[in-house]
């Protein structure tokens, strides 16, 4: 390091740019952590507390009830324990179907003599750029057609592979030595092994990418979950409860007191959040990972 | 178990099975609704699938049907509102973020709690902040500072009105979206060379040539990709539009008409026509910001 004064002296330019970086950090603090602090407010507070006018910003004891979270798994009106069992297993499956068939069509390209495999990966390329918006009408009506409306398969089928985790997995295993994948076959390794044994371990980061994308996607899944379920199925997810209790909300309908809305809100968050905060690193680098190298 | 032969004979069997299940997949959910869509886009059929043959009549209509192209024009009034935004905002943020000093590691915490809070939750938050009348938080600041000042006060119908519903919204996937994109361009800022800014520094170039000179340039690849992800991403814009206005208040986007024309009034040739239409639009924007970016490298 080069001393220099620039680094050293106390100037009234610097405490003006210090304070201003302070005060533009401290903004920040407010703007992405406040949403936060009102969803667990709005999950404790009364229903009076709701339409007191004018705010109160912090409710007094006597306006603090933790009613709703026993309130939304005890009461049949809102299952919860039921609709959280089925994020749970639409998000699990979808993290477990994702990793293995990305894996395994990754590994069929990158390293296994292939007939076709010129026609495949284009193929994969141009329905990368399809959105899921351009064809949600479409996909519901073959979906429907194949008679899986409303069913489990159904609504894991479009969100148990993606064409992005196929390629990613291709690119990390194509960096993989071909050496220690034709010493492992001269071994007498069998292909399922070669990739379970070896290929996997070594692409450890593509594959926390493509787990952690894909356990977001499915706990996360709104829009498909809302089309292929119908109102009040026994598949309800979490997204869709709470999309449709806010959407009654919108026009003064309380399908859901705002309190318990909230809750379910904390809910859906709480387990994200901590996943998040415990594996920060682990989390960064999936999400990165997948905007950057793919 | 097979000798070697026999594991050689099996390569490409045992490889086709190991493709099979992800690309039966994609087949059957990517690529057959993609030509479902493009077929049924040049036929009129209501939800029954009693489709025929009309040509270019949907497109055509997509152009004469005032509510299609306020689809169209919202969506661009979206993208132009969030595209920038969303852009100067990430990277102010990730410049924000890239120091350290003890204390730093729970701010970028916070910064990030976005990345875990889903869309629909979000949206769901949002609603209760920007609750109309003087019950939301917004509002009441709004209200307290306008009586403080001497005004009336008057609490905006932040999304209940056609002046404000856009703007809110665009606010909401703001918060959401750019806590994701500064946590990329921090992560590319990171491997920016700390001796670039020395050195600049040194020969007396101040922040802002530093920002224009090192930051930018050295980021570009980065900032171009967060651009296109944008644009497609504001391009795909539903949900917040779904749950919060249903398209009223001139919210109404390319993809709410195009789940509204086969969900409500079931013209599935229109949706499917509008459908395609986003595809092809999608498809031309990435190809062009490929060939732009490829100019900065």
């Amino acid at each position: 390091m080069r001393p220099s004064k620039r680094t050293s002296s106390i100037t009234p330019q610097r405490v003006l740019g210090w304070s201003l970086y302070g005060l533009a950090l401290a903004a920040g603090v407010v703007f992405f952590g406040f949403p936060l602090l009102w969803m667990v407010r709005g999950s404790i507070i009364t229903q009076a507390m709701w339409m007191k006018q004018p705010l109160e910003w912090i409710p007094s004891a006597s306006e603090i009830t933790f009613r709703a979270f026993g309130q939304l798994f005890q009461n049949p009106q809102y299952r919860m324990g039921q609709v959280l069992l089925n994020t749970a297993l639409v998000a699990i499956f979808t993290m477990f179907f994702n990793v293995l068939f990305n894996c395994m069509a990754g590994f069929a390209l990158a390293k296994m003599k292939l007939p076709g495999k010129g026609i495949v990966l284009p193929v994969l390329f141009v329905t990368l750029m399809v959105p899921f918006e351009g064809m949600m009408v479409s996909l519901y009506l073959t979906v429907t057609r194949l008679g899986l409306a409303d069913t489990l398969p159904g609504l894991l089928l479009p969100m148990s592979t993606s064409a992005f985790g196929i390629i990613l997995m291709w690119k990390f295993f194509c960096r993989v030595p071909d050496e220690l994948v034709e010493a492992a076959v001269v071994d007498g390794a069998d292909w399922s092994s070669i990739l379970f044994r070896i290929m996997i371990p070594t692409a450890a980061p593509a594959v926390a990418t493509v787990a952690v994308l894909s356990f977001l996607g499915g706990w996360e899944a709104f829009l498909w979950p809302m089309l292929i379920t119908d109102p009040n199925s026994k598949f309800d997810v979490l997204q869709k409860v709470i999309a449709s209790a806010t959407v009654a909300s919108m026009s003064g309908g309380t399908e859901m007191e705002w309190t318990f809305l909230m809750a379910a809100a904390l809910v859906s968050t709480l387990p994200v959040l901590l996943m998040f905060l415990l594996g920060q690193r682990f989390f960064i680098v999936g999400l990165t990972g997948g905007a950057i190298k793919g | 178990m097979g000798g070697l032969s026999g594991r050689r004979f099996s390569e490409s069997a045992t490889g086709w099975l190991f493709l099979t299940p992800g690309a039966a997949i994609i087949g059957a959910c990517v690529l057959v609704p993609t030509l479902i869509a493009l077929a049924l886009s040049f036929t009129q059929c209501s939800r029954f699938l009693n489709a025929h043959f009309v040509g270019f009549d949907n497109y055509l209509q997509i152009f004469r049907d005032r509510e299609c192209l306020s689809a169209f024009g919202n969506t661009l009034y979206y993208l132009l509102l969030y595209v920038p935004l969303n852009l100067a905002m990430s990277l102010a943020v990730a410049m924000l973020l890239n120091r350290q000093f003890p204390g730093m590691k729970i701010i970028r915490s916070i910064y990030f709690v976005p990345v875990a809070v889903s869309g629909i939750v979000a949206v769901s938050i949002f609603r209760f902040i920007f609750n109309s009348g003087a019950t939301g938080p917004v509002n009441a600041l709004l209200t307290s500072l306008q009586s403080a000042m001497g005004f009336d006060p008057q609490p905006v119908p932040w999304l209940w009105d056609s002046h404000w519903a856009m703007l809110t919204i665009t606010f909401i996937t703001l918060w959401k979206s750019t806590a994701f994109f500064s946590i990329i361009i921090l992560a590319a800022m990171q491997d920016v060379p700390r001796d670039l800014y020395e050195a600049a520094a040194v020969d007396g170039a101040g922040l802002a040539s530093q920002f224009a000179h090192i930051t930018v340039p050295s980021l570009m690849p980065i900032l171009m990709m967060v651009a296109t992800l944008s644009i497609i991403g504001a391009f795909r814009i539903f949900e917040p539009m779904f749950v919060l206005t249903g398209g009223r208040y001139e919210t109404q986007t390319i993809t709410l008409k195009a789940y509204n024309s086969a969900f409500q009034t079931g013209e599935l040739g229109l949706a499917n026509a509008i459908s395609f239409s986003l595809l092809i639009i999608i498809l031309l924007a990435t190809l062009a910001m490929n060939s732009i970016s490829r100019r900065f490298e």
